[in-house]
Parts: structure tokens; C-alpha cells; sequence
């Protein structure tokens, strides 16, 4: 962490993206405390009050939505001010883009930690194990996970834990630790051929302190963070991509995902094919702002070490 | 190729496509397992809501599930879906061919596109291409799902089709270039086989033996493609599970239509057999895939040749 912060005295990239991850991390605070308003907005279907960004990104319609319904501009309302606009419900996408960053921030640490152990657990087993019933098992469990395609282990997993939170954070985390499983295989199978482990074998360590302590821990700590903020940010857009498909336990609640899901227009994707899907850009933009800002903390610590 | 085709080479070759295949046909079965047990046996004893709750023992988990192959392997019978009271095969009939083009448009795409790139950007050091390639690395690094939900309006407005009927007729055929390029960029997919050829290519062109080509004046170029042949082809078998599962995000927001959307609808409804069907079929084909990887990479490789 020091190095990042010295770094990014110098490197506008790194200090941007800092800045965006504390933003991220501020909006999931402050959301804890946040209500949805949804008081006399219900009458009206508002487009955004940015006409720059619209003429930008809908080039026709300014004041309508592509349904056939003009919608009111509530610029001229007196009454309230909307930076991003509002969904086709009423509703302030500002505050629920602010509000909902909250189910990522403790999910995506838990579901990281997760991809971790598990990953960690398969590589070391199937990087070390030198006992080939072991390894061999280890690895048919493997090529199953994988011959799956990722979106469709994602489904199944999750619809066996009907989509509750924690069935979404197990299915996430097994597609991650696959990647995780893998590069840690490649590090234990690197490392041990060394001259420190013989070492410590000659003193007697036990295989799970040289995996752990000395090859993961001292030698490879800097890759394992960098593992942990890249299931980090897949955690973002596989709950994204599940929300978009509407599979989830409770739908009612408004992730980023959902957001996405309604703004393109529900299942039908109505909006979607006419191209008129504002209220999903906000959330689509943060995703990658803070997608970006993480690959770029992670290249960072990568080409520092 | 002058190849001699002596006894023993053939008997080994023969056993070597026959362990392969054994140990692919054991892989299918415990994926389908693996299938199985997610899909039906997790949630089916928790959602039947009559009296006639199933017997959830082993006993009945592993018979249940070898007569619902065998029906599978013998008579083609997926079993009953629950939707209009159609069978499986009914419902998947004609939904397939959208993601077969899909899947073989990407393949396409790679070979016609991503190699030639890597092939002239790395070997013949062209400037302007290494900036494409770079672009590519780039823009695969954005989520699937967000690149095809912004390309999507602009997609419409060019190629777009007004009735997908009419998707497969020749008029409408330009419409699946953009679908499939982005495929070929995947999660990330795009840009690891553009570092994959970099690292290989001029790993290769520091090898002694193309070193003595070049002295010979020999044809350098064909050397150079047999010799990249073997990991760029081993790297595209591990990764087409990929492909599979982008083609199923992409063929959900560009076409709504196919599988994807079948599966999703399947899921939503609680449909075991139409989901079970559609996972077993697309995970058995990336087995069967990768089988036949591994054998042309066999008759490739020298080293097992």
C-alpha cells in the first residue's frame, strides 16, 4: 500500500482511480443511511435533465423516450433537482446508484476471501500433492468446473441455492477461484523447486507451512492481493450479469444489475432494441470506472513487484 | 507431410485416441452428475409442493440419474418440459442454430482476424497493427455485458433486423458481424490470446533452430507457423467454454432469441429437464471439443507423435 501511495503522487492514472475507489467505498457507507424517495415523482416519467449528455448518447428524441409517451422535464420543477435524472418509475437514479453500492462493498469482500481459500486449497493440492490419487481427483474436479461455460456454472449453482445471497456469493466465488486456482498452481509449481524449500523441509516444516508461510505468504503475498481486487471486481459484474438476466432471489432490491435490467426495459428489452436506455448508462459507467480503477491498482502493484 | 505408417505407430495411435476417450466419456458423465445434482436433486425436493415428496437417497439419487442418461444416450428423450406440455426436444428445436453460428462466426473471427494480427504485428513488426492488437487487449477488458448493451443501439440502427425471422436469411446476414466480433473479444478472451501469440512469437523467434532457418534462407514463415501451431491451438481448446458463455450473453441482448433465452426462461419457470438439457448439451460439446483438440494437437505435436 505504501508503494501505491507513493506512486501515485506521480501517476495521474493511479490517483484517479484511488479516488474513485474511495468514492465507491464513501456511496456504500453513506447508502446504509440513505432512503429511496418515491413521493409525487410517481405521477410524472421523467427524462434526464442533461440534454448535453442525451443529445450525446440518444441522438433523437430529446424529450421522449422511444414508447410513443412524452415524458415531463423536471428541470422546470421547482420542487426537486435531479443530477442524473430519474427511471421510468420517478425515481432519482442518483440516489439509487448511491444507495445500492452498498450490497457490493461487504458481498464482494466475502466473496473474495472465499475465491481465495478456494482457490488457494486447489492449486495448492494440485500444484504440491505429489500423491496421484489426490492430484488426479483434483483435477477431474477441475476440468468439470471448467467444461461448464462460466454464465451457465453461475446459473445452476446459484439455482441450487435458489439465488439467495449467500447461494450468489458461493456461485461467484467458485467461477472466480477457478483463474485464482490456476495461478497459484503455477507459483507452487515455480517455488518449489527452490533451494529454501529443501530448507525447510530439512527443518521439518509440514507441507501446509511451506505452501502457506513460505512460498504463498512470503514470496507471492503482493499476486495474492492482486487476485483478491480482481474477484473483487468480478464479483461486480457476474452479480451484474445475474441481475440483468433477472435470476435472483428477491428482485424487488435495486442492484446496479437491476438497474441495468430496467433501464434496457425488462426482459422484453423493448428500450434495448429502439436504443434508449438511459437510466442503465449511470450504473454501466460506474461498473467500469470502478472496474478500470481496480485493474489499474492491480497492474500497478503487479509491475512493482 | 511424409509420415510412416509403421504397425506400431498406428497401435499407439489408436490407443491413444482410445484413452482420451474414455477419459472424456468419464468427464461427460461427471459433469452431467455434477449437472444433476445442482439442478434436480438440490432443488427439486425443495420446490415439489404435493404430497409425493421424491425419496432423496443415494440409492434413488444414482438410479434417477442413470436412467435419465440412459434415456438420453438410447432414445434422445430429454424428458417432459413443464411448459405447454411439450417434450424437451420440441422446445429446443430450431433454438440452436442462432449459437451454433455464433459459436463458429467467433472461431471464424479468430482465425480470419486475431491470428493474422499476431502474426504480423509480432513477426513482420508492423507498427499500425500492434496498436490494433493493443486496441483489441483493450476493449476486451471491458465486461461482455456492458459492451453489448451500448453497442446494441448502434447495431440496430445499421444492421439491424426487423423481424428475426428473417435473421437467418442471406440480406441478414452482415447483422451477425458485429455479434460475433464481440464474442471473439469475450471477458478478457480477446486479449489473453493476443498475449498468448505475443508471448509465443517471440519466445519462438529466439529459438536456435528458427535462428538456422533464417541463416539457411529456408521458407521462415512456414517453420514459424508449425512451431506456434501447438500451443496457440492447445490454448484456443482450453478456452472454448469462453466463447460458449459469452455467445450466451450476447445472443440474449442483440437477437432474444436462442438457447440463452430458452435457459433463462427455463430457470425462471423451474424447468429441471429443459435446464438440465441445455447445460448437458453445452457442456458436453466443450468436452467433445476439447477432445478433438487434444487429438490434432496430438498428430501436430513431434514430442507425441
Amino acid at each position: 500500500m505504501k508503494i501505491i501511495l507513493k506512486k501515485s503522487i506521480n501517476n495521474l492514472k493511479v490517483t484517479f482511480s484511488l479516488i474513485i475507489i474511495s468514492l465507491f467505498i464513501i456511496s456504500s457507507i453513506v447508502g446504509l443511511f440513505l432512503k429511496e424517495e418515491h413521493t409525487e415523482l410517481s405521477k410524472a416519467k421523467i427524462p434526464p435533465s442533461s440534454t448535453i449528455i442525451k443529445n450525446l448518447l440518444y441522438l433523437k428524441g430529446l424529450n421522449e423516450y422511444d414508447d410513443g409517451i412524452e415524458y415531463e422535464n423536471i428541470t422546470n420543477d421547482n420542487h426537486s433537482y435531479h443530477i442524473l435524472g430519474t427511471d421510468r418509475s420517478g425515481r432519482d437514479v442518483f440516489i439509487i446508484l448511491v444507495s445500492s453500492s452498498k450490497y457490493y462493498l461487504l458481498s464482494g469482500i466475502i466473496s473474495a476471501f472465499l475465491t481465495l481459500i478456494m482457490g488457494c486449497l486447489m492449486g495448492a493440492v494440485r500444484g504440491y500433492s505429489e500423491n496421484t490419487l489426490i492430484v488426479k481427483v483434483s483435477d477431474y474436479a477441475y476440468s468439470v468446473l471448467e467444461s461448464f461455460p462460466k454464465v451457465l456454472l453461475l446459473f445452476i449453482v446459484g439455482y441450487a441455492f435458489n439465488y439467495s445471497m449467500w447461494g450468489i456469493i458461493i456461485s461467484i466465488s467458485i467461477i472466480s477461484s477457478m483463474k485464482t486456482s490456476n495461478v497459484i498452481q503455477g507459483a507452487i509449481e515455480h517455488f518449489k523447486e527452490n533451494q529454501f524449500i529443501e530448507a525447510a523441509k530439512e527443518i521439518g516444516a509440514s507441507d501446509f507451512s511451506i505452501i502457506f508461510k513460505h512460498i504463498l505468504w512470503v514470496n507471492y503475498k503482493s499476486n495474492i492481493l492482486i487476485q483478491f481486487i480482481y474477484a473483487f471486481s468480478g464479483f461486480i459484474i457476474y452479480e451484474c450479469t445475474l441481475a440483468f438476466f433477472n435470476i435472483s432471489c428477491n428482485t424487488n432490491i435495486d442492484t446496479w444489475g437491476k438497474m441495468i435490467y430496467d433501464g434496457v426495459g425488462g426482459r422484453d428489452g423493448q428500450y434495448l432494441i429502439h436504443g434508449i436506455l438511459w437510466p442503465s448508462i449511470p450504473p454501466i459507467l460506474a461498473i467500469l470506472s470502478i472496474i478500470f480503477s481496480f485493474n489499474v491498482i492491480a497492474d500497478k502493484l503487479g509491475k512493482t513487484n | 507431410m511424409h509420415m510412416n505408417f509403421t504397425k506400431e505407430k498406428v497401435i499407439k495411435g489408436i490407443i491413444f485416441v482410445l484413452r482420451n476417450a474414455v477419459h472424456f466419456i468419464s468427464l461427460i458423465v461427471l459433469t452431467s452428475f455434477f449437472n444433476y445434482l445442482l439442478v434436480y436433486y438440490f432443488r427439486f425436493s425443495k420446490i415439489y409442493i404435493n404430497n409425493d415428496i421424491p425419496d432423496t437417497g443415494i440409492i434413488t439419487l444414482f438410479s434417477s440419474f442413470f436412467s435419465w442418461i440412459w434415456r438420453i444416450i438410447i432414445y434422445q428423450d430429454f424428458g417432459q418440459s413443464l411448459v405447454n406440455s411439450q417434450t424437451v426436444m420440441e422446445r429446443l428445436d430450431g433454438n440452436v442454430i442462432t449459437s451454433l453460428i455464433l459459436v463458429f462466426g467467433a472461431i471464424i473471427v479468430i482465425i480470419f482476424i486475431y491470428l493474422p494480427i499476431a502474426y504480423f504485428s509480432f513477426i513482420k513488426n508492423k507498427l499500425y497493427l500492434k496498436k490494433i492488437s493493443k486496441a483489441f487487449i483493450f476493449l476486451s477488458s471491458i465486461p461482455i455485458l456492458i459492451m453489448a448493451i451500448l453497442i446494441r443501439p448502434v447495431w440496430v440502427k445499421y444492421f439491424g433486423v426487423s423481424n428475426y425471422d428473417d435473421v437467418l436469411s442471406f440480406n441478414q446476414s452482415l447483422s451477425y458481424i458485429l455479434p460475433v466480433i464481440l464474442i471473439s473479444l469475450g471477458d478478457g478472451f480477446g486479449g489473453e490470446l493476443l498475449r498468448h501469440l505475443e508471448a509465443v512469437f517471440t519466445s519462438l523467434k529466439k529459438q536456435p533452430h528458427l535462428l538456422a532457418v533464417m541463416a539457411r534462407n529456408a521458407n521462415y514463415d512456414k517453420h514459424i507457423i508449425r512451431s506456434a501451431a501447438v500451443p496457440v491451438l492447445s490454448f484456443l481448446g482450453s478456452k472454448i467454454s469462453n466463447i460458449i458463455s459469452s455467445t450466451i450473453i450476447v445472443e440474449f441482448v442483440f437477437f432474444g432469441r436462442g438457447l440463452s433465452l430458452l435457459g433463462v426462461n427455463a430457470i425462471n419457470d423451474h424447468d429441471q429437464y429443459l435446464t438440465m438439457a441445455i447445460t448437458f448439451i453445452l457442456s458436453s460439446f466443450v468436452i467433445i471439443i476439447y477432445l478433438i483438440n487434444k487429438i490434432v494437437v496430438g498428430l501436430i505435436d513431434p514430442r507425441l507423435k
